[in-house]
């Protein structure tokens, strides 16, 4: 049954779904999780869940994260990359890096950010996130929204919807050719974006999402795509809503340590620091 | 990018030499000058620390230069922190085990 939570920001959005998924056995169908500021995380909820992951030995937060934007490749306020130098140079370091990165078996089918800026079109690729962001520029100083130009796809066959001063863009992530694993990447399938009055909101779809080894860093990472591309776009930042179509508790790591694990977040998020999501 | 120069690799290269290509390649990532990195290396003792992230174009570029493959940062002990001198004496225990590689071909 369809449930949507919705937070004030990404750790609480993450400690609210997992509360739920508790509640309802440990798995659930078409969970929505509504983050309202995807600037602040609550810093100790993800040190508490950075710590059980050590202690569960998978992945921290961050390198879940950095599959999705990598965010210290970014230098937007490098006085030498003005205009869309540090973009470009983005893209250009994360590829001359991707030989190196693929040797790990866990990225063997690349990474999501791989597949944002590489997107495989027959024999060339497409970069789905410039694409993006030229159309977003180019819309945001148009006139008149009703332009032809709005109609255009920017992240595969599907086509914009356009309704008065709003419009989508979407960027593709699973490829139904080669993408056949049952349980291994990708979990996220797409990500869909929305400008309304200026402001960019993002909607990201994962067909199957496990709650402690990755909901949080899909989050943060998700949370840094989306300023990144508000940033280059010249867009306010609008809300992040990410759908699992299945979500799963993750009771096989165990089930008791995990209710912990949520307790320990739920007591130290009224008191936590706040930081920066992109730091 | 080739691996197959192994001429490049007559001659192991020593930890000073794999030190300054290492800074060579964070400069460049960083779009900074060399030498803004060699003083922070310096004045950090001789070590700088980088993400993880940044860690893997930066392995690549000395790859590269080397001509070789080299080990990645899975291969640091659990825990350790990504740096220079981190990867420079990962690289540096490495290459022979390279250099033997290529040189039996």
């Amino acid at each position: 049954m369809m449930k949507v939570i919705s937070a004030s920001n990404l750790s609480l959005g993450w400690l609210n779904a997992l509360e739920n998924l508790l509640d309802c056995g440990g798995k659930a169908t078409h969970l929505h999780i509504l983050i309202d500021d995807v600037h602040e995380e609550n810093i100790e909820i993800r040190y508490l869940l950075d710590k059980f992951s050590e202690y569960k030995g998978v992945y921290p937060v961050s390198t879940v994260a950095n599959t999705i934007f990598p965010a210290a490749l970014y230098y937007p306020h490098n006085p030498k990359l003005t205009g869309n130098k540090a973009r470009d140079h983005l893209y250009q370091m994360y590829r001359q890096g991707d030989e190196v990165r693929q040797r790990c078996p866990a990225n063997r089918h690349g990474t999501y950010f791989n597949r944002m800026i590489d997107w495989p079109t027959g024999r060339k690729t497409v970069n789905q996130l410039e694409r993006i962001i030229s159309r977003l520029k180019s819309n945001r100083t148009r006139n008149n929204p009703l332009s032809s130009n709005y109609e255009l796809s920017v992240g595969g066959s599907e086509e914009c919807l356009v309704q008065d001063d709003t419009a989508t863009a979407d960027i593709q992530i699973r490829l139904p050719d080669t993408d056949t694993s049952i349980m291994g990447f990708p979990c996220l399938s797409h990500i869909s974006l929305v400008l309304d009055k200026g402001r960019l909101s993002m909607t990201a779809l994962y067909r199957n999402q496990h709650f402690i080894r990755k909901a949080y860093g899909n989050y943060l990472g998700l949370s840094r795509l989306l300023k990144f591309i508000c940033q280059e776009a010249g867009c306010e930042t609008g809300e992040l809503v990410c759908i699992a179509s299945h979500a799963d508790a993750e009771f096989n790591l165990g089930k008791l340590s995990i209710v912990k694990l949520v307790k320990d977040c739920r007591e130290v998020a009224q008191r936590s620091q706040m930081v920066p999501t992109l730091t | 990018m080739s691996k197959d120069s192994s001429f490049r690799l007559a001659k192991i290269p020593e930890q000073a030499s794999i030190d300054r290509l290492l800074i060579e390649a964070v400069a460049q990532m960083r779009v900074v000058e060399t030498s803004e990195i060699e003083k922070e290396f310096s004045e950090n003792g001789g070590d700088l620390e980088m993400d993880t992230q940044e860690a893997v174009p930066v392995i690549a570029n000395v790859e590269s230069v080397l001509g070789c493959t080299l080990p990645g940062i899975e291969n640091l002990k659990p825990g350790q922190p990504v740096s220079i001198r981190a990867l420079s004496e990962l690289i540096e225990r490495s290459l022979p085990e390279v250099s033997r590689k290529v040189t039996s071909r």
